[in-house]
């Protein structure tokens, strides 16, 4: 009894050996899985090798089945770990993009009086720098902030000129927005703050600096031409952009935008068009140095001798854009395209009412050695737009002028541009603008 | 005072005696809770100073409980996501896979439903919504009923990846909570087809081939039926103690020996 019992434990320590024997030769099977898997990403050569093990009667097909799945997720698992360095890093952080650009200008402007009579050229050395962030919050809302150089009293620039001693220049809240895309309602959204300016126009109609302040929604109707293709995307927007605030009126100025348009292509050419209507309210009789201190006097009507506004500004406009050709030269393909932009201020016996501009542009600056010749001309009655919309460049800013725009860039590198344009603005005489020629030199750089 | 004495020694012994007592703690998925149970009990019955208790719940549950140190072995049918691996790291737990056993995700269908095979493609079709009627797939003229798990399963999540490559299942499924309650629901309703672990196929309901294999030993080892796949306990780092003592038995001849018993495929 002794004896069998002896076997029994002697025959169990062998068992146990074996097993244990059994286990250290999976482990270090797993073990030289794991580092194959992990390692060198041999997968199909390793499950080649169990199946050898297998067909040797080393391992059953369950057991090779456990070390591969086993090898597997531990291989996965240390992908896993590694990776959660980089996700630790907030979710907003990660769908946050950063922007900027700076450009260095040297401005010529040759100035005339009305009776012909010269006015000093003028010469400024300018500098613009621009750097924000858009940042994804959540699925449905983004935010947005940009600091610019100018001053708070010109909407349509943010250019600093180089003066005052080397003194320090200032820095502006040049955007500030949140825009929410509604879950329920495809291509929908909502955007509150200082925004990008979201009308559709040449810089006839408004600065290409200019950022208006208020409530916007907007809402896209993709077209497809196929089911994945898109061809391009209807929209109608429409917005509350309050003007200036008075603490002693409850009849503040503001405007409400609407804009209906198209943006893509026909026929595989791009294509932009848009209807718009500006309605500013309770402008005429506003003082002008209330609403914008010091960027006034640029063209509009204005009356007595605190020079409020004569009329109100209700502004229909249109605008098309649109590149019919490509040409080739060598690897390079040269788009042209056209446009025009017209405006009317539909309040009544307004005088100088319309405003329009027509113009081409050849090539389009992208990576290093692409250029582009830009012509554009215009004519912008008194008051055809208020005066602080337009680019600020042509003509001093504001209206009542006609004239030549030529413009060239060149790209130096991947994201820097030489510049120069020329700018033949003439006064309309309607509110004794005066004749400007203005030179710019441009270089720029965006990150 | 000697009475005391004996009575506060006894109190002692009797307090020591049980916090000797080991305990396992269990949670997780449907499908692996037939292979737990029955693999606690035959354990329990040899080691009566060892305690194991076995929850529910879905894959999803025991892996959060895992991680969150509620339970000492996470069952699951999938395998642990990259997110849950990470969140594991962040509190200090380090998810180790152990493989227990095999398994093929059965279709199966009402007994009285003439259709014996279905190809993956179909499948697809039936649980995305574009295929309707049996009458589609060479069935009789009957509204298809789709049973589906719930999403803290992790046969639904399995079933997904292995079946719907990632397709969504149609709105108008109809989501049970257990292996057991898809069994039952399919069993119980003509036009139904459902989804079920190995562990639960029953004469009540019909399984149906995939692409000409129906879920077998041989057809799952083979990889020839192609909703194949592993079944884990997941520990928190190597196993050790009592819960290597109760791992090491499951992957046992004798634990294996039960994991088929329960209708699984055992890797010995």
């Amino acid at each position: 009894m002794k004896k069998e019992g002896q076997a029994e434990e002697k025959k169990q320590v062998k068992m146990d050996n074996n097993n244990r024997g059994g286990i250290k030769m999976r482990r270090l099977i797993i073990t030289l899985m794991v580092f194959l898997v992990a390692g060198f990403s041999f997968a199909s050569e390793v499950e080649r090798l169990v199946d050898k093990l297998v067909e040797k009667g080393v391992l059953t097909q369950g057991e090779a089945y456990k070390i591969l799945a086993e090898a597997e997720e531990e291989a996965r698992k240390q992908e896993a770990l590694a990776r959660k360095d980089t996700d630790k890093i907030s979710g907003w952080i990660k769908n946050t993009k950063f922007k900027g650009d700076i450009r260095l200008r040297f401005e010529n402007a040759e100035m005339d009086n009305q009776d012909g009579s010269s006015i000093a050229d003028r010469d400024r050395t300018r500098i613009r720098f621009r750097w924000g962030f858009d940042t994804k919050v959540n699925d449905r809302t983004e935010v947005g902030l940009r600091i610019a150089t100018g001053d708070n009293t010109d909407p349509t620039s943010a250019n600093q000129t180089f003066t005052k001693g080397f003194s320090d220049k200032n820095i502006w809240l040049d955007r500030a927005y949140l825009k929410y895309n509604f879950a329920s309602i495809q291509n929908l959204s909502f955007t509150a703050g200082k925004m990008a300016n979201p009308f559709l126009s040449t810089n006839l109609v408004w600065s290409g600096d200019l950022n208006p302040e208020g409530l916007l929604l907007k809402k896209e109707f993709p077209l497809k031409k196929e089911e994945e293709k898109e061809m391009g995307r209807f929209f109608v927007s429409a917005g509350y952009f309050p003007v200036y605030e008075d603490k002693d009126s409850i009849t503040d100025p503001y405007m409400i935008g609407t804009q209906l348009g198209y943006t893509g292509t026909i026929g595989e050419k791009p294509f932009k068009a848009a209807i718009a209507y500006y309605d500013y309210e309770d402008i005429k009789g506003q003082k002008a140095s209330s609403i914008s201190p010091d960027f006034y006097n640029k063209g509009n009507t204005l009356y007595g001798a605190d020079k409020r506004y004569q009329y109100d500004y209700d502004i229909l406009g249109a605008y098309l854009e649109f590149s019919p050709v490509e040409f080739s030269v060598g690897e390079r393909k040269i788009p042209l395209t056209i446009y025009g932009d017209y405006v009317r201020n539909l309040y009544s016996s307004v005088d100088g009412d319309t405003g329009f501009l027509y113009g081409f542009r050849l090539g389009k600056v992208k990576e290093q050695k692409t250029w582009e010749f830009s012509y554009d001309y215009r004519r912008l009655e008194s008051d055809a737009v208020l005066e602080f919309m337009p680019d600020g460049s042509f003509s001093e800013g504001g209206t009542d002028a006609k004239g030549h725009t030529f413009g060239f860039r060149y790209a130096t590198t991947d994201n820097s541009t030489l510049g120069i344009s020329y700018m033949i603005a003439e006064g309309l005489g309607t509110n004794k603008k005066r004749d400007v020629n203005t030179l710019q030199i441009d270089y720029a750089i965006s990150f | 005072m000697f009475k005391k004495i004996l009575m506060v020694m006894t109190g002692l012994t009797l307090a020591l005696s049980a916090s000797a007592q080991q305990e396992i703690i269990m949670a997780g998925s449907t499908t692996v809770l037939p292979v737990a149970q029955k693999t606690a009990e035959v354990l329990m019955s040899k080691h009566p100073d060892v305690k194991i208790s076995v929850r529910g719940g879905g894959s999803g549950v025991g892996i959060t409980a895992l991680i969150e140190k509620n339970c000492d072995i996470a069952n699951s049918s999938r395998p642990i996501k990259d997110k849950e691996i990470q969140t594991a790291a962040g509190k200090g737990v380090n998810p180790k896979a152990n493989v227990i056993g095999l398994d093929g995700i059965a279709v199966i269908l009402h007994p009285s439903n003439p259709v014996s095979g279905l190809t993956a493609q179909q499948i697809i079709g039936i649980y995305t919504g574009k295929i309707n009627n049996w009458s589609e797939v060479g069935g009789s003229n009957l509204k298809i009923v789709v049973v589906s798990r719930d999403s803290a399963s992790g046969t639904f999540e399995a079933f997904n990846e292995l079946a719907l490559k990632g397709g969504k299942v149609r709105p108008d499924a109809l989501m049970q909570a257990s292996n057991q309650a898809v069994a039952t629901t399919v069993a119980q309703t003509p036009g139904a087809i459902g989804y079920v672990g190995m562990g639960y196929i029953s004469d009540k309901v019909k399984v149906v081939a995939v692409d000409n294999a129906v879920p077998s030993k041989e057809t799952v080892l083979s990889k020839k039926y192609k909703y194949a796949r592993p079944l884990f306990m997941y520990t928190d780092g190597e196993p050790k103690g009592i819960v290597k003592e109760y791992l090491d038995f499951v992957i046992s001849k004798e634990g294996q020996k039960l994991v088929e018993e329960v209708g699984f495929i055992g890797l010995k």
